[in-house]
């Protein structure tokens, strides 16, 4: 009991009693290990988060910015691809009215030509008539002159005469 | 230089890092220990009547050395070295990447603080909180410092709860003084006749604040030793009435009979307890002092 007492004794003793050691003691204490901790952890402590929030920013600014020149190339291209529609469109379009105006084109130049042909091929077939018509007269002409030199020549009776003509014209006719 | 059969090169400073740093922690011991004898020897007597060492050419018991000192030597070398190497783990930490372990929980207690801080007092007294991140570590490892069983907790001591009730008071007149002018100090004497009141009221915070966080620790130690001895007790008594004798073995059963319970509740428990409101309380006067 009585080491129970002293034990109490000195705990309340050597706490109770106000005591200047004890006091400088933790002031130099609180100063040093204030000043510590202000230095070694609550600096870079804070130095750290402030660097992760910069990074952290940053880093959303510059998907921001990106997304929003994704957003605009995108646009571009969506304008760009309605532009190349149309203007297909527009190619095909222009194509066909072409094709007609061509169309119709070839077709009247082909009737002129098949009319300039037909019309050439007449006036052919005219001109070879008037040549055979032509030629055909001066061999008449001539058969008679040689006709009547043989009758001249001859000077044969009728009967004669008839058959020299037909063998004349037998002749020819070979 | 050494090379293995890769052809790698280590460096001196690589191959021992552990043993370096278990060296120099014993050395590091033997010479405080060392440092804080010579000091003791150059500035203390033993008085061998009293049992106590006291400051030469002084009688009274203000300037006797008590066991709460060798407390507050201890837990500020231990937060020394714990603050020195929570710096180099920080600095070592990438901060791009998730921070992880002992960083993470600094980060943690560091911004808790800090959004405390600001809510408390506002952004312009933000620089307030590392003395709040002060009183929290300093006071939760002093209030269970009596879990190691070397010496008494420093908090069981008054001289050093009425230390920090005397800062947290210089703290609250300075932010008073700093940003209400003398309005602060005019303020005591508003309705004049209640001014020995206000003034008494004043006076007394430091002491209300000190002897609260004061008088919950001692009479947690005091209520553990009354245990530790009323078990060490018990079982003698049970083991003379058994053997017939003595054998003075009390003492070993006590960490066994519920005392770990009691540890709980009167140091980690009521520690934290009065931890949390000596912050509350200071942070709730220096706010209304300020604002």
């Amino acid at each position: 009991m009585a080491e129970l007492g002293k034990k109490i004794g000195d705990l309340v003793q050597g706490g109770l009693f106000p005591n200047l050691i004890t006091f400088f003691t933790q002031i130099l204490a609180t100063l040093i290990l204030f000043y510590f901790l202000k230095k070694l952890v609550w600096k870079p402590v804070q130095e750290m988060l402030a660097k992760r929030s910069e990074v952290i920013v940053a880093e959303l600014e510059s998907a921001k910015a990106a997304k929003f020149e994704a957003e605009a190339m995108k646009a571009e291209y969506e304008n760009d691809l309605k532009n190349a529609k149309a203007e297909a469109n527009k190619m095909m379009e222009n194509a066909r009215i072409q094709a007609l105006e061509s169309k119709t084109l070839i077709i009247q130049e082909a009737e002129k030509e098949a009319a300039y042909k037909v019309e050439k091929a007449t006036k052919e077939i005219n001109l070879e008539r008037d040549k055979a018509a032509k030629a055909l007269k001066a061999h008449v002409v001539d058969i008679a002159f040689i006709a009547a030199e043989k009758l001249v020549h001859e000077n044969l009776d009728d009967k004669k005469n008839r058959q020299l003509i037909d063998k004349f014209i037998e002749e020819v006719g070979e | 230089m050494l090379e293995n059969s890769d052809g790698v090169l280590y460096t001196k400073k690589q191959v021992p890092s552990k043993l370096i740093l278990i060296v120099s922690i014993v050395v590091g011991f033997v010479l405080v220990v060392a440092f804080l004898g010579i000091i003791v020897n150059l500035l203390f007597n033993y008085n061998d009547t009293k049992n106590v060492f006291q400051l030469k050419g002084t009688t009274d018991q203000l300037f006797s050395l008590v066991p709460h000192v060798m407390s507050i030597i201890i837990i500020t070398i231990f937060l020394l070295v714990f603050m020195v190497i929570i710096n180099t783990k920080i600095k070592k930490a990438d901060p791009l990447k998730k921070p992880e372990g002992l960083v993470l929980a600094v980060i943690l207690f560091v911004s808790t603080i800090d959004k405390f801080a600001v809510d408390m007092f506002g952004e312009k007294m933000k620089s307030l909180a590392p003395y709040i991140g002060y009183l929290a570590v300093y006071l939760f490892s002093a209030n269970i410092f009596g879990l190691l069983g070397f010496t008494p907790p420093p908090t069981s001591n008054l001289s050093v709860t009425l230390s920090f009730g005397i800062s947290t008071f210089l703290i609250i007149r300075y932010y008073g003084i700093k940003f209400n002018g003398w309005g602060h100090l005019t303020s005591l004497f508003k309705p004049f006749l209640l001014s020995p009141i206000n003034i008494i009221g004043e006076i007394a915070f430091p002491f209300t604040l000190s002897l609260r966080l004061f008088g919950n620790i001692l009479s947690g130690t005091l209520i553990m030793t009354l245990v530790y001895t009323g078990i060490a007790g018990g079982f003698n008594f049970i083991l003379t009435t058994i053997f017939g004798s003595n054998l003075g073995i009390g003492e070993l059963f006590a960490p066994f009979v519920g005392v770990p319970f009691l540890h709980i509740y009167f140091d980690l428990f009521s520690g934290f307890i009065q931890t949390f409101v000596f912050i509350l309380l200071s942070s709730v006067f220096i706010s209304s002092a300020a604002n």
